[in-house]
């Protein structure tokens, strides 16, 4: 799980997928950005969020 | 430069205490000092000092950009203390010396929340994770922002919970986040 700068979006990662939210001041709801991430082969291990939120990083070692 | 670390200990028997440790970067000096004391979770023989399974005080740390703020997870989750929670603190720093004050806690009394932790670069907004474990199978994301606004230290869930899922549903199993 990590946050962008202004703390408006979020990446949550498991093993095999991964979803982006982002929050919408004044109506206290998250919203889901696009469907979820399935990883495909890969295993998530790692996740990172730029300061802006519009780039994402999901790190699979191996 | 605020560098933050961890200690968990390796057995996790009752009395373990876990403990969140500062370092601070001084710019004169090509590496990070120790800030003086270890926030500790417990004092062996005592109650715990934050109401948590000292345990796994420590098993999750963020701070806000300068460093006065940190939020603490102890998602325990094992036989004695089936609970998790994450503390937040503030450094009351007025003469020089680290005093680190409870700003307040977010329990929800289930084994692994707390497991992984995030706060804004202000301090006003944390993130923590409920980890799916043996203890309870389901995985989500609160978000809580904190006020001061009244002068009591108050905190509130913004929002819905995130990323709910339990291995119920259509194999989802998150198992590491």
């Amino acid at each position: 799980m990590k946050i962008n700068s202004a703390s408006s979006r979020v990446i949550v990662a498991s093993r095999y997928y991964a979803q982006i939210w982002v929050y919408v001041e004044g109506t206290s709801t998250w919203i889901q950005i696009g469907s979820t991430l399935d990883t495909g082969s890969l295993v998530y291990s790692n996740v990172a969020i730029n300061g802006a939120g519009d780039i994402i990083a999901l790190g699979s070692p191996g | 430069m605020l560098s933050l670390q961890s200690r968990r200990p390796r057995n996790r028997q009752k009395d373990a205490v876990g403990a969140s440790r500062l370092l601070k970067n001084n710019p004169n000096l090509a590496y990070f000092e120790k800030v003086e004391p270890d926030i500790d979770g417990d004092t062996p023989g005592t109650e715990d000092k934050y109401n948590c399974d000292a345990g796994s005080f420590g098993s999750s740390v963020a701070t806000n950009d300068n460093g006065s703020r940190i939020i603490v997870g102890s998602p325990s989750g094992h036989y004695y203390a089936a609970l998790g929670m994450v503390t937040i603190l503030y450094n009351q720093n007025s003469s020089g010396e680290e005093v680190w004050v409870e700003f307040g806690t977010i329990d929800e009394r289930v084994s692994g929340f707390g497991s992984a932790v995030e706060m804004n670069s202000n301090g006003n907004r944390v993130f923590v994770l409920k980890r799916i474990d043996q203890m309870n199978a389901l995985s989500y994301v609160s978000s809580y922002e904190l006020d001061e606004s009244t002068g009591e230290p108050t905190r509130h869930q913004i929002g819905q919970k995130l990323f709910e899922f339990s291995p119920g549903c259509s194999g989802f199993c998150p198992g590491r986040h």
